[in-house]
């Protein structure tokens, strides 16, 4: 797990108050029981403050899956 | 609504306050209700409820902000130091943080004592633009 993965998921488990939740870049809300939209939220929220950066509601659309989201935090990370 | 934006409010815990709280959290806990009870465990007197604080911050997010056109997505609070009755607070609350995607604000929020500016509680509320 690359260390922006992991990051986010100590992120979704602190969210979604599931400490056994392993995250993947394939994961999407559906194989999460607790990825609710409210919960979607929390979760854009909290890794926009943690990583220091903002989302579009463009890009939270586009996002297919975990890996999506990683990769433009990642960028965001390098600019 | 913008980052940096501020509203206060004062509001005074009486016993009206305390008692209609009571009726409808059904939270009669003597900690709350009786100063006897609340002495032998250490305190002043009988504690306020903390939670009638977050009621207080319902009226900050449906009838302070410029709009009414909001709704609350959640709510954090630490209660720092115990509010007896007749005690009025200051609320002081200030727009910290802004997400487009929702669109929504995040509103940190402080009560202090109006008479020995000791801070009472602290936290946070996200609200939804809708």
């Amino acid at each position: 797990m690359n260390d922006t993965l992991n990051r986010i998921n100590t992120i979704f488990r602190d969210v979604l108050e599931n400490d056994a939740l392993i995250i993947r870049r394939e994961t999407t809300a559906e194989d999460v029981a607790e990825w609710d939209s409210l919960n979607h939220i929390q979760l854009v929220v909290t890794i926009e403050k943690h990583f220091k950066m903002k989302f579009t509601s463009r890009q939270i659309q586009s996002w297919k899956n975990v890996g999506e989201m990683c990769d433009d935090i990642e960028r965001a990370l390098n600019k | 609504m913008k980052t940096g934006d501020k509203y206060s409010a004062e509001f005074t815990v009486d016993r009206s306050v305390r008692d209609k709280f009571i009726a409808i959290s059904g939270d009669a806990n003597p900690l709350h209700t009786s100063d006897k009870f609340a002495v032998s465990k250490g305190f002043e007197a009988a504690l306020m409820h903390g939670n009638i604080l977050n009621c207080f911050i319902s009226r900050l997010v449906g009838e302070m902000l410029p709009t009414r056109e909001v709704m609350l997505l959640s709510q954090e609070i630490k209660f720092l130091h115990p509010v007896y009755m007749g005690t009025t607070l200051i609320l002081k609350a200030e727009i910290t943080d802004s997400f487009d995607f929702i669109p929504g604000l995040e509103i940190s929020f402080l009560f202090q004592d109006k008479a020995t500016s000791t801070k009472k509680a602290k936290g946070k509320v996200l609200i939804k633009l809708i």
